[in-house]
């Protein structure tokens, strides 16, 4: 263990006198600061200006004056994604996926402006975010520092005098990846840092202490790996290229093939496509602003028959209204059977390329890390149900005030004149069924769960590391007992 | 010459490493060309679907229809941009923007910001296209292929008797790294000509992309030549080399992407809907004239006619869905030309990322950049202008709802 | 008499501010066998280099088949055949490739049969011919070396320490060959700290010290090299 913690405390000496290996260390240093730093404060300025945006939405409509109350169903609101907590870590979907949803009676629109509509083109690689920075950045200078770290020794011979002394490999193993788990750990701490940042602003402390740990595993997987190479290599030139060919397989190469391949493999059909299909089905759906739709006979069969009437005119409850509504639940129903259909598709879709896992310890930790934060596809759908809740809860709210506050005759008389027109208008307190909205990403617990297939599958990428790594320290000693 | 490439060819054809990086890169260049083939092909194929239904629905849509303004609201039509001859190389911002939209009359600014993107988890993860391979992995096949050619023999105690036996070492270095440099290119090149040929790909597109992939091969040759020259070995070298790879490819483009939108304001998008909103809705809360007069003043065409209709009016309905756009259009605007701003900004900082420039110029040559999007954009409002223009006619009454009109005008617009 | 087939005059290389070599001179005639003696770190191998062109000289000059080494490197190189220290050819050549290549790189040209007969004459064993040099011995290794030199058929040969490695039989084989070589014609300049092995084949030795040529010996006419002498020369502190 001493011998260990001695090997470690050299590999660190030799770090330090070596300018590659300082530059490197000073050079992703600034780049994770510069990443974690600029994230949190765009994602900040992001959830301000939605959050103003949406209290802004919410003051509108409950400013609007006395009203038909379809008026209000079609004057519709807006819903705007507030990024999830942590997502200062790792933004996720969050820039590909829609910020602003208009809801409004008898549609479902989709979110619009993602924020690469407006993004600058950059070439290759999306964004400087700590989470990329960390899956693909920091692996790179762990190799560039750490390459030689069993294979320098052997260059050298000072292996045989180490091993002379007593130190075996398996002190070789724990202290070179010792050394190399502590750079990790140092180069870590920005990223530690920014998440617990975010405590205060709502961030689970669970959540950041698996993102956390997360990343160190994956890290982790990076400085056994190395080490293992580099004991196993013939020579450090070899090491240093075997690792880096191995880091462009897992860190650039496999995420992307992976990608493309799901998308051939598990195609999702596009929304104007299968909104021809929606466009089918709704044709059965009765249309909610004609009360002689013969898709309504029969409830209105019903109404006659529950309050004893034979007209419209009759009843104590505005037809026009219990239609809308229940045209609205029928529509709505149909709706998110091709929402759902939809979503349902892409879940698929990513499930399959999820398993890459098992590729590449990048997308392990990338699964997982976007599922700790909330910034994965399963969180953006929950954005779209709550979205449709929202829209459906404030809809039937209006419907329901159409139905009971505002008298059928007025109603249908409202487009004779002006005062007919006024008749027709029930009191703006009923806008006050609009419900404040402001989403939030799962519970962490949900959260960590759902990330659960990540984390273990990255376990075992650590573990095969590990393993690797200490047949190749006990390889590397058998050279030279064989010699 | 003849000798020195007949022996370095042979020499090279025994070198494992050297022949293994350039399989893989032959590999990867199919690869990314079947893929790059496979994405275009599904895209056509969409495409073609698409058309036939929205053909069927709007013929079956209008069929129903008894006037003109009822044509205009469930008149769906479409608009897309198909992929480019040479779309297959460079996928640039197409699977994040918007190239198909479903339009009718109603207002625009309420339609055109519709994505129908793909999975957003895929799109995250980035796509592997020819354009990639070139501007990012290229690289570092060269530096793979290059870095230890000198030391290497240095280390092995060969180098000075390369030097006495060919009389000269440098000639031999030199057709070293020409023909790996060129044995990379054709590599990378081979699939990419025979998929742009098929294509029907300009040829001056295609020699442009061709030239510029060998430009950019010997660039990286030069510079890991230079490099690997003034270190102390191979290794170092080609960890510096990783480092200038890291700067020139992630860090410049992320940073000045960073700096990009940090110092160049686009208007937030929802400021769009919601302005947009309150115009539409705020029609039916004042005089129909105010409407009209606000419509008038950007269509003084109209200005002497008053709208003829029975039941309900659909011209001064479709006039205020156009004031809204008009009400936005400023802002709107100020969104399309920041993000032009954005791109020019972009454009400068090219020129310290080689990397960055070559993706701009494979996406450019293949209409996949922000350029062509905003083509694409601009051409969809002007079609829309163009239909909602075909209906005003009969929707003020001076000529009579014609389906077979209406049917007579794009039922899909092609931009490109 | 024209002039010696190799000249080192007052050669003084520097490396770091340091010298290396200080103002050696010394001549090698058409067909004798020279070589230079010394410790590690004496210069040996820097002279060969310098011989070569491969080396500048801070001052002093080097001239070899009668040509200024610095002014016409790849003309003296056409005329030497170079034998390095712990020769690497290609480990994953066989050896007829690696002589086919190294051929071509000197622009000559022999038949199949010429490179088995030099393969014969350093008795590399014909089984291991067509076999990759990554699984040789160092002295197989070198044997593929002196192989090329052979074939080279040039008229001066500079050997870097080129019996190390090989086994006593083949250092044997090694200089009765050297001695056929010279009695043929051959210039040779040898590099080693084997001072009992000089004395089989050298016809005059120089002994190197910290970079300066302490003393030149040349054999007895007709006879050979007393290895005690040498020896005690080689391994007297008094001679710098």
């Amino acid at each position: 263990m001493t011998g260990a913690v001695r090997i470690a405390v050299e590999e660190w000496r030799y770090w330090l006198r070596s300018r590659l290996a300082v530059s490197a260390m000073l050079l992703m240093l600034a780049v994770v600061l510069a990443a974690v730093i600029s994230t949190a404060s765009r994602i900040q300025t992001e959830t301000e200006a939605r959050r103003a945006m949406q209290s802004a939405a919410e003051e509108t409509f409950l400013a609007q004056p006395d009203r038909h109350p379809h008026r209000m169903v079609h004057y519709g609101h807006y819903v705007f994604r507030t990024p999830a907590p942590l997502a200062v870590v790792d933004p996720g979907v969050d820039p590909s996926t829609g910020t602003v949803m208009f809801l409004e009676g008898h549609r479902q629109n989709s979110a619009t402006f993602p924020a690469v509509y407006t993004a600058p083109q950059v070439a290759g690689f999306k964004g400087l975010t700590p989470a990329f920075t960390y899956q693909v950045l920091v692996p790179l200078v762990l190799i560039v520092v750490g390459f030689s770290v069993v294979s320098r020794e052997r260059e050298l011979q000072t292996d045989i005098q180490q091993a002379a002394q007593g130190l075996g490999p398996a002190a070789v193993w724990f202290g070179k990846s010792l050394a190399l788990l502590s750079l990790s750990a140092l180069l870590l701490a920005p990223l530690a840092i920014g998440a617990l940042a975010r405590i205060p602003q709502g961030a689970a402390v669970a959540a950041v202490a698996a993102l956390v740990g997360g990343y160190f595993l994956y890290l982790a997987f990076w400085s056994f790996a190395i080490v293992g190479l580099s004991a196993r290599a013939k020579s450090s030139a070899i090491a240093l290229l075997i690792s880096c060919i191995v880091w462009i397989a897992m860190a650039v190469l496999v995420p992307r093939l992976v990608s493309d391949l799901a998308a051939a493999l598990a195609p999702v059909t596009g929304k104007i496509e299968s909104d021809f299909a929606l466009i089918e089905a709704m044709r059965d759906v009765g249309d909610g602003h004609n009360t002689a739709d013969p898709a309504f006979d029969q409830l209105r069969a019903e109404l006659f028959n529950e309050y004893g009437v034979d007209r419209a005119e009759d009843l104590p409850v505005n037809l026009r209204g219990i239609v809308a509504e229940v045209a609205e639940a029928d529509l709505t129903d149909v709706l998110n059977e091709f929402a759902d259909a939809r979503m349902a598709e892409e879940t698929a879709q990513a499930k399959l390329a999820r398993n890459g896992a098992w590729l590449s310890p990048m997308l392990a930790l990338r699964n997982a890390s976007m599922q700790t934060v909330g910034s994965d596809l399963g969180n953006y759908h929950r954005f779209m149900h709550e979205a449709e809740d929202a829209r459906f809860e404030f809809v039937q709210g209006l419907n329901r005030a159409h139905g009971s506050e505002l008298s059928y005759i007025d109603d249908i008389n409202r487009n004779n004149d002006e005062a007919a027109g006024r008749r027709a208008r029930i009191s703006a307190d009923n806008w006050r069924v609009l419900q404040t909205f402001d989403f939030q990403p799962a519970p962490a617990a949900q959260r960590i769960r759902a990330a659960g297939f990540g984390l273990l599958v990255l376990l075992i990428w650590c573990a095969i590391a590990a393993a690797f790594a200490y047949r190749g320290t006990q390889v590397s000693e058998g050279r030279f007992h064989a010699a | 010459m003849l000798r020195d490439i007949a022996r370095e060819g042979w020499f090279l054809r025994r070198e494992r490493l050297a022949v293994a990086t350039i399989i893989a890169a032959t590999v990867l260049a199919t690869i990314t060309i079947v893929i790059g083939i496979a994405d275009v092909s599904a895209q056509r194929a969409t495409i073609a679907a698409l058309d036939a239904s929205t053909t069927a629905d709007l013929e079956n849509t209008l069929a129903d229809q008894y006037d003109a303004g009822s044509a205009a609201y469930y008149g769906f039509r479409l608009v897309v941009d198909p992929p480019s001859e040479l779309a297959f190389a460079a996928s640039g911002i197409r699977d994040e923007l918007p190239w198909k939209h479903r339009i009718r009359s109603l207002a625009l600014e309420g339609q055109i910001y519709e994505n129908d993107a793909g999975n957003p988890e895929l799109t995250q993860l980035g796509r592997i296209d020819y354009a990639f391979l070139v501007s990012v992995l290229a690289p570092l096949l060269v530096i793979l292929l290059l870095h230890d050619i000198v030391d290497g023999e240095r280390r092995q105690n060969r180098y000075d008797l390369l030097a006495v036996t060919a009389g000269d070492v440098r000639p031999v270095i030199r057709w070293r790294v020409l023909l790996r440099g060129v044995a990379l290119a054709v590599a990378l090149l081979l699939p990419f000509v025979i998929a742009a040929m098929w294509f029907g790909a300009r040829f001056a597109a295609i020699a442009t992309i061709a030239g510029a992939t060998l430009a950019y091969v010997v660039a990286w040759s030069l510079v890991v030549m230079w490099v690997a020259k003034r270190m102390a070995s191979a290794t170092t070298a080609a960890a510096t080399l990783l480092g200038g790879w890291t700067v020139l490819v992630l860090v410049i483009p992320l940073t000045a992407g960073a700096i990009a939108e940090r110092t160049i304001d686009v208007p937030q998008g929802g400021e769009i809907l919601l302005e947009q909103r309150e115009i539409v809705n705020r029609a039916w809360d004042i005089p129909e004239e105010a409407t009209m007069d606000a419509f008038h003043a950007t269509h003084p065409e109209w200005a002497d006619y008053k709208p003829v209709y029975e039941g309900f009016n659909w011209m001064w309905y479709y006039a205020f869905q156009q004031v809204g756009d008009q009400s936005v259009a400023e802002i709107s605007t100020a969104l399309r030309d920041g993000v032009r701003e954005r791109d020019a900004f972009m454009a400068r900082a090219a020129w310290l990322s080689p990397p960055l420039l070559v993706d701009r110029l494979f996406t450019r040559l293949a209409k996949t950049d922000i350029n062509a999007f905003q083509r694409y954009d601009q051409c969809v409002r002007n079609f829309h202008e163009t239909l909602r223009k075909a209906h005003y006619p009969m929707l003020y009454g001076i000529e009579p709802f014609d389906v077979e009109k209406l049917l007579a005008l794009d039922k899909m617009k092609v931009c490109s | 008499m024209s002039e010696p087939l190799i000249v080192a005059d007052q050669l003084t290389v520097s490396r770091g501010g340091r010298p290396v070599l200080e103002s050696v001179s010394f001549t090698v005639n058409k067909g004798d066998v020279f070589a230079l003696l010394g410790g590690n770190g004496a210069g040996k191998s820097t002279t060969l280099l310098t011989l070569l062109g491969l080396i500048t000289p801070s001052a002093g000059e080097a001239r070899v088949n009668g040509l200024r080494v610095h002014d016409n490197p790849a003309a003296v190189r056409q005329a030497v055949a170079y034998l390095p220290e712990s020769a690497n050819l290609y480990p994953h050549l066989t050896a007829r490739e690696n002589l086919d290549y190294f051929l071509a790189l000197a622009r000559v040209d022999r038949s199949g049969d010429e490179v088995e007969t030099a393969l014969d004459r350093v008795a590399l064993a014909a089984e291991a011919r067509s076999r990759r040099l990554a699984g040789y011995s160092k002295g197989m290794r070198q044997k593929v070396a002196i192989a090329l030199a052979l074939l080279r058929q040039t008229p001066i040969l500079l050997l870097d320490e080129p019996t190390s490695g090989l086994d006593p039989v083949a250092v044997d084989e090694f200089n009765a060959l050297i001695s056929t070589l010279s009695k043929q014609g051959t210039t040779v300049v040898m590099v080693t700290h084997d001072v009992y092995g000089v004395c089989h084949v050298a016809r005059s030795v120089g002994l190197l010290r910290h970079g300066k040529l302490v003393a030149q010996f040349d054999a007895p006419d007709g006879g050979q090299f007393d290895a005690e002498t040498l020896h005690a020369a080689f391994v007297s502190r008094d001679a710098a």
